[in-house]
Parts: structure tokens; C-alpha cells; sequence
């Protein structure tokens, strides 16, 4: 069954053809919401409400890339995700035990994926890659991760952000070059293909 | 020595174009060109396509759970009748009907402005005849006393003067002026008539008391006109009975119409509600038509907002 069929028996109620259609891109758009939010728990609550949103509009597609319209609204989600978090208060982390005393090391705060020493160099750009990303305003932000994570060409990333393709041009470049400033400042730590030598500094 | 080139924001823009493969061939075959005599465009694109395929690189985070929706969340979530559409319509059609009701008034009042004129134009006739009238009506005296003497003096049985219990008649400046009656002749009426002078009234005219007097005119109580005053004692054939007398009024008011009747005033109010713009359609109406189009707009708007 063809991606258009299952749009078709959506919009006709299929609830089946509909889920269908969420299997197939929920993982880019969690994954979009994540390096958009960089939050695990915040993405799956974006992609969850662009979920729900895309059932109410769905009557509301109008052809086109269904993958584009989709990432709009997991965008928009993203946009409304973020400005919750803003103006919801920061709780800091301090983990107490039954008697209220703090926890040096919590066990949900155990991190169980690979240490720093079995993949350390990948690690370490992915930490400052993602340090970066974060740093970025959210409309730098959120080209950059359509275009280079998602893949999503300038044409398609116009559409989802709703502005001309000339915007996403500038955008792109001045997310580029602010990542790449970012990635600077990390120095020693990254690998050396990130590293400018002191030559190609001057 | 070679100058460092420099990068612009276009330079770095077709670079990304070039890197994302969205330039036409036009383009990339200059670009390229470009590229290969340029050091520092070829720094960049190595910095670049390194971010580009670091980003590309990042693990795929698979999702936490699925997000499909069940039955009850279908339910739940189902989309309610798309309201907005409706309340715009009302809200347009209520926009629309008070459009045809300010542009009929308008054209109305357009055609009736003649009729309006007709109407202004009357009243401008009127004007003067109400002036006229105000002419026309016998106007109070302006009664200025010659002599000090004989102001206020008198009562009960005074020497001089006029006044006391005297009635002051005046029938004409030739003919008998009569002064006695019961009240004191200290205030009167003043207002100026262009036929006679100040009357002047020697003292020893004055004779008070409760004794009617009949002033004949004299060489003594001759009229004294004056430049700064206009004449003030009428000299109307028929007798006039002056009823109290207001003195020493200001004389830069001598010679103004202090009254007319009917009041100009009162013309003019009266014929402004046929000047003012007349409605079709009650007020309440068009209240009503601009509530529910503000009303229906607004919440047109909410629903397509919420949709």
C-alpha cells in the first residue's frame, strides 16, 4: 500500500492507515524533535503533540510532500515545546534518598551507554556537536538540523518553516558558521579534522 | 604579497548551495571554477562538508516508545465541527448589512441635502424678521437724572426729586410727564431709543410725596443729547409707565438689543435637527449588527486559531 493510499484512508477515519502512517515517520520526527530540543523527554512530547496535531488537520493536506507537511508540524510542536519549557521554571536535579539526604549518585542517573574510553573521539564530537546545536538560536537551529540531520533540501525546509528559500540560504550558512566557530572553541578536544592548524588559522 | 581574500555572505551562501548540491549546473560550473583559484573557499567547503557529515553522522535516536493513537485517543482527539468557517460568515454578513445601512444613509442624505438648503435658506429669511420684531417691540428707557438732586431723593413727602410714592408717567417728550405712585424711582429699565435725549429734571420739578405730579416739558426738562450716549427717553405717543428704572448702566452696552422674542437661540436650535444626519436604520440596530460582527469575528478567529 502506497504512502498516498494510507493518506487517502486516513482522511476517509482509517484509524489503521493512519498509525501506519505515524510508524513510518515517527522516528525522523522524534529524532528531529531531539536534536531540535535536545531534551529526550521534551522531543517525545513534541513528537507525540505533533502527532495528535496531525490527526486533527490531516483534512487540511493538500498534496505535496507528505514527509514536508509532517515535519512542519513536528517543527511547530518543537516552537510550542520550547516556549512551555521557557516559561515553565528549571527544577535543578538534587537527588535525595527516603530520609531527604542528597545522593552523590543516583541510579537513575547511572548513564549506561558507552564510556568516554571506549569511544572517546566519537563521544566527544557528538557532546560538542549537540553543545553547539543547543547554542544556536532556534531558527539557525532548526534549518540545520532539517538540512544536514534530516536531509530535508532547501525547497522542502522553505516549505516546512514556511519562508522563502532565499531565508533558509542565509540561515543555513550563518548555522554553519556559527557551528563552526562553536566547534572552534572546543579545540583540543575534538579530532583533527576539526582542529584549524595554526597555518590555516593565519 | 599576496592580499588575504575574504569571504562574503553570498561567497559563504553558494558555497552551502554548492555543499548541499542546490545549485544548477550553470551556477555549480562557475562556482567551480571560482573554487579552484580561491585558498580560503576551499578551507571553507573542507569545513564545512566536515560539520555536514559530522551532523549526518549523530546517532539515531530511536523513539522512546510509539506514538500511534489508540481508539480512545481517537476518539478523544477527533476533530470537532469546524466552527470558524460559520462564525466568519456571520461575522461578514454583519459587516456587509452595516455597509448597505451607512451607504444608504449616506446616499439618502446625499439627495436630501437639497431639501436641506431649501429648509437653511428659509430660516436665513426668518432671521431678520425675528430682528424686526425685536424692533418693532416697545424697548424699556434708558432714564438718566439730570441733577443729583434728583436721583433717589424723595419719599414720604420729600422736597426734591422724584420719587417717594410718585408714579412717573412719560406720554411723549412734548407732552406730560407724570411722576408719583408708591414706589421709589431709584432702578429702571434702560434702553435706548434713537428719537429723544436725556431728560433732564431740574430740581426743583421734584415734589415727593403721595401727590400725583404732571411734568410739563420746559426749557428746563429739555432733552440733553450726548455723543456718548444715544437718546434713551422714547417719545412713543402712547404713555408708557416705567416700572422700576435700572441707572447707571454701562454706556458701552447702549444701542445692543438686549432681547429679542422669540430667541434667535431658539430658531436656530430648532432648525438644527434638520441640518443633522438622518438615519434609516435605529441606532440599536447598527449596534447590534457591529456587536455580532466584532463578536463572530473574534470568535471566528479563536476557532481558526484552536483548529
Amino acid at each position: 500500500m502506497t504512502e498516498q493510499d494510507l493518506i487517502e484512508q486516513a482522511l476517509e477515519g482509517d484509524l489503521d492507515a493512519f498509525n501506519s502512517l505515524v510508524l513510518q515517520y515517527q522516528d525522523l520526527a522524534y529524532n528531529v524533535a531531539y536534536r531540535i530540543m535536545n531534551d529526550p523527554a521534551a522531543a517525545a512530547d513534541a513528537t507525540q503533540e505533533a502527532v495528535i496535531s496531525m490527526y486533527r488537520k490531516l483534512d487540511t493536506y493538500r498534496g505535496g510532500s507528505f514527509k514536508s507537511w509532517f515535519l512542519r508540524i513536528v517543527t511547530n510542536a518543537c516552537y510550542d515545546e520550547l516556549r512551555r519549557i521557557n516559561r515553565r521554571p528549571s527544577i535543578p536535579l538534587q537527588p535525595e534518598n527516603s530520609e531527604g539526604e542528597l545522593i552523590d549518585s543516583a541510579e537513575w542517573m547511572e548513564d549506561n551507554s558507552p564510556g568516554p574510553e571506549q569511544n572517546a573521539s566519537n563521544e566527544e564530537i557528538q557532546q560538542a556537536i549537540q553543545s553547539c546545536l543547543e547554542n544556536l538560536e532556534e531558527k539557525f537551529r532548526i534549518v540545520l538540523v532539517l538540512v544536514d540531520i534530516s536531509g530535508e533540501d532547501y525547497a522542502s525546509v522553505a516549505q516546512i518553516i514556511h519562508r522563502p528559500i532565499g531565508t533558509v540560504k542565509s540561515r543555513l550558512s550563518r548555522a554553519r558558521q556559527k557551528m563552526q566557530s562553536c566547534l572552534q572553541g572546543f579545540g583540543e578536544l575534538l579530532p583533527e579534522k576539526f582542529r584549524l592548524n595554526d597555518e590555516e588559522k593565519s | 604579497m599576496k592580499r588575504q581574500e575574504t569571504l562574503s555572505q553570498r561567497d559563504l551562501e553558494l558555497l552551502n548551495a554548492y555543499l548541499d548540491d542546490a545549485l544548477n549546473e550553470k551556477e555549480r560550473k562557475q562556482f567551480e571554477e571560482r573554487l579552484a583559484r580561491s585558498l580560503p573557499l576551499q578551507k571553507k567547503l573542507k569545513e564545512y562538508t566536515q560539520l555536514k557529515v559530522a551532523l549526518r553522522e549523530l546517532p539515531k535516536q530511536p523513539s522512546p516508545r510509539n506514538f500511534t493513537l489508540s481508539p480512545e485517543q481517537a476518539r478523544a482527539y477527533k476533530p470537532g465541527p469546524k466552527l470558524y468557517p460559520a462564525f466568519s460568515y456571520v461575522a461578514l454578513t454583519a459587516v456587509l448589512l452595516l455597509a448597505i445601512v451607512f451607504s444608504s444613509e449616506f446616499f439618502f442624505n446625499q439627495f436630501s441635502t437639497p431639501m436641506a438648503t431649501q429648509m437653511e435658506s428659509s430660516l436665513m429669511e426668518e432671521e431678520p424678521l425675528a430682528v424686526k420684531s425685536a424692533d418693532e417691540k416697545p424697548e424699556p428707557l434708558i432714564f438718566t437724572w439730570g441733577y443729583p438732586g434728583g436721583m433717589g431723593m424723595g419719599g414720604g413727602a420729600g422736597g426734591s426729586g422724584l420719587g417717594g410714592g410718585s408714579t412717573f408717567t412719560i406720554t411723549s417728550i412734548d407732552e406730560t410727564v407724570k411722576v408719583g405712585g408708591d414706589e421709589e424711582v431709584g432702578e429702571g429699565i434702560v434702553t435706548p431709543t434713537p428719537e429723544v435725549g436725556i431728560l433732564s429734571v431740574p430740581p426743583d420739578m421734584g415734589t415727593g410725596g403721595g401727590d400725583e405730579q404732571v411734568v410739563t416739558p420746559s426749557p428746563e426738562a429739555t432733552p440733553i443729547p450726548t455723543e456718548a450716549e444715544p437718546p434713551i427717553l422714547s417719545a412713543t405717543p402712547e404713555s408708557v409707565t416705567v416700572e422700576p428704572l435700572i441707572l447707571g448702566l454701562q454706556e458701552d452696552k447702549a444701542g445692543q438689543i438686549i432681547s429679542t422674542y422669540p430667541q434667535l437661540s431658539d430658531q436656530a436650535e430648532k432648525a438644527e435637527p434638520a441640518r443633522m444626519w438622518r438615519t434609516l436604520v435605529s441606532d440599536k440596530v447598527k449596534i447590534g449588527l457591529a456587536a455580532m460582527a466584532a463578536l463572530f469575528g473574534i470568535l471566528a478567529l479563536i476557532f481558526y486559531t484552536k483548529r
